[in-house]
């Protein structure tokens, strides 16, 4: 693993109420690299960056942001940071949107001004900068809100739900937007339960679930390694296959069978039983899990909205 | 400094961009404007800028009933009721949402994930809204000196004490509408509850100050008030105040003493900005006292200018100062404390 920009561990928040958010999370993320945090509403993925990003204090965290401790003030000046539901006062126009987040961290004016005229044209609101904000569409504020992450050049940036009330074409810009800072070995941090735009950008994911990372890796890796092949059949299966379907792990789908296999060869018996059946096999694919097969795998029944079971004899944060 | 200076610019273009700051603005211009606009001739005197006149053989240009009368006019209506309730009433209403603004979600979050401490955001803000909301003090303030200075020929640059103090008395009733703020992020209930607050305060001035008087200068001017031998009654035997008044009254006391001195506070206005010497014998006399009647006898008017007087100006700004410090303690700690 190369220069980490993120090392975690043993983070837990228990909120009042008892209701433990996260439950000892650790990760890491290396520097340069564009990571996803996945899960389902509710898993604490919003109460996670929350806690690298101070807002949040957290019942208890070990580990280092940038080589620093997390909450380390003067450290978020090297992160930038769009949260979910982003709220920018009316009043102000984009520009001056940014010279706020600017000035907030220590940054002039002047300086703020030649970063702020990149920004509007990395973002596409070059011709919209100095108008009201009550004028923007919910898509141009939140590329406001991306604009004004990068106002202070970071290291690392937090973006949560980033494409939240985004056209396709600003969702486009937004991925195209975390490739070039990747390129500029610039880390990104993005929470995400749109799983088909985190698989065309994320080079590492972790999946979050109850409030515990349930799985974490290369993407690539991660998804490559749960391969199954899909066997197309004419006709109906005969009653007696299912016993044989389950021992592969079989699950079906109308024309389908659909067994999880690295390797062609462990099939062949599968397919050995079909044809003795009699059934009449018309085609066979292997294919990699996308994300969501690999998300709904590893979340399987955990409810979306359903938090950490609370707390039950345990002291409060 | 570069933080502190775009908190404060951000607090004038919330401001700004408020309707009713321009409305108190407005308002405040208004009544300054009225009373630059009235003027005094050889007939009488003038009201619009000599849109409607008013003849008067005594209230003529460049006599002293004509200066008394335009300071008393200050004294009486600006000094007591615009800036003792009106001026703070509507900078309340004005700027009571600024915290529970800043507070919500998406907003907040993009503030305090920036390299400053919480500590030095919410002072700043606090600071900066007491700062901006001194705007219309100042403009009424310049509109009176100037007034006096070409009507009347009065220059009294101590009028513009006003600001500061004007300001303090603001902040004793906002620090409340700013805790509230931070514990419930609502802009109606911080405003409910400074003017819950406030109202306790003034109910608990004028039980004190009613007590004083009972206590203290009632039997100074020969005034029996016992409720069971009937109405107040002039004896003219001037007494000593009984022990147990004197009890009573400093349980009341004691019992306000926690509490900001809001009016007080404000009445020290009329200790800094003295007209004495310019009102000659109709110092202390009120406009009202003189529409409805005589002015009141000398004496009366020195008791109740000692009566005014009773606290000193330091207990008033220290022990206020002290509740305003707990109050903004408490909202601090909880803001820099709490999850967003």
């Amino acid at each position: 693993m190369g220069e980490l920009a993120l090392d975690i561990s043993k983070v837990r928040k228990v909120y009042s109420g008892k209701v433990e958010a996260l439950r000892g999370i650790s990760l890491q993320v290396e520097k340069g690299r564009v990571f996803g945090l996945l899960g389902p509403n509710g898993a604490g993925k919003s109460t996670l960056v929350k806690i690298l990003t101070t807002i949040i204090r957290p019942t208890h965290c070990e580990g280092e942001m940038l080589g620093k401790p997390i909450g380390h003030k003067p450290t978020l000046g090297r992160i930038g940071y769009l949260p979910e539901h982003a709220r920018f006062p009316d009043y102000l126009s984009g520009a001056q949107v940014l010279e706020f987040a600017a000035g907030l961290c220590g940054i002039s004016p002047r300086k703020c001004a030649q970063r702020s005229a990149e920004l509007m044209e990395l973002v596409g609101m070059t011709d919209w900068q100095h108008k009201p904000l009550k004028t923007y569409s919910k898509g141009m504020k939140q590329r406001i809100g991306v604009a004004q992450a990068l106002v202070n050049d970071p290291e690392i940036v937090f973006l949560d739900e980033p494409t939240d009330g985004v056209d396709p074409a600003g969702r486009r810009d937004i991925r195209l937007l975390m490739e070039r800072l990747r390129g500029e070995n610039r880390t990104v941090f993005v929470n995400s339960h749109l799983l088909g735009e985190l698989e065309l950008i994320c080079d590492d994911v972790a999946i979050l679930s109850q409030g515990a990372i349930k799985m974490e890796g290369n993407l690539k890796e991660l998804t490559g390694k749960q391969t199954e092949f899909r066997i197309k059949y004419e006709g109906e299966l005969p009653a007696d296959m299912e016993p044989i379907l389950k021992t592969h792990r079989c699950r079906r789908e109308p024309g389908l069978v659909i067994a999880p296999a690295l390797l062609a060869k462990e099939v062949m018996p599968l397919l050995d039983a079909l044809r003795s059946k009699g059934v009449v096999i018309s085609g066979l694919e292997r294919r990699s899990l996308t994300l969501e097969e690999l998300f709904l795998g590893v979340v399987g029944d955990d409810r979306p909205g359903a938090g950490p079971p609370p707390l039950k004899g345990r002291s409060k944060a | 400094m570069i933080q502190i200076y775009t908190i404060l610019v951000d607090s004038l273009r919330l401001l700004k961009a408020k309707k009713l700051f321009w409305i108190v603005l407005s308002i405040t211009g208004m009544v300054g404007f009225l009373y630059a606009s009235i003027g005094f001739n050889e007939t009488g005197m003038s009201v619009g800028f000599g849109l409607k006149k008013i003849e008067n053989p005594v209230v003529v240009a460049g006599s002293d009933f004509a200066r008394m009368f335009y300071l008393l006019l200050f004294t009486s209506f600006i000094n007591d009721w615009w800036f003792g309730f009106l001026a703070l009433a509507l900078a309340l209403i004005a700027s009571c949402s600024v915290v529970p603004e800043m507070m919500k979600e998406g907003s907040i979050d993009v503030m305090v994930s920036k390299p400053l401490s919480r500590l030095k955001l919410f002072v700043t803000k606090y600071v900066g809204v007491l700062f901006f909301m001194a705007v219309p003090v100042l403009l009424l303030c310049v509109i009176c000196f100037l007034s006096m200075g070409m009507r009347v020929g009065v220059w009294k640059w101590d009028l513009f004490l006003a600001v500061p103090l004007l300001m303090f008395v603001f902040s004793l009733i906002y620090c409340v509408a700013v805790l509230a703020g931070v514990l419930w992020k609502s802009s109606l209930f911080a405003l409910l509850s400074a003017m819950v607050f406030w109202s306790t305060c003034y109910v608990m001035h004028i039980a004190e100050a009613g007590a004083y008087s009972l206590v203290y200068v009632a039997p100074q001017v020969g005034m029996d008030i016992d409720p069971m031998k009937g109405p107040p009654s002039m004896t003219g035997e001037v007494r000593e105040a009984s022990e147990q008044g004197e009890a009573s009254y400093r349980m009341i006391r004691a019992a306000g003493a926690p509490l900001p001195k809001i009016r007080q506070a404000t009445l020290l206005l009329k200790r800094l900005v003295d007209f004495d010497d310019e009102l000659g014998p109709m110092a202390g006399v009120g406009l009202i006292d003189l529409a409805f009647g005589a002015p009141p006898e000398a004496k009366l008017r020195r008791l109740a200018n000692e009566q005014e007087e009773r606290m000193s100006a330091g207990y008033i700004l220290w022990s206020s100062a002290g509740f305003e410090l707990v109050v903004l303690s408490s909202a601090a700690f909880v803001f820099c404390r709490r999850d967003y």
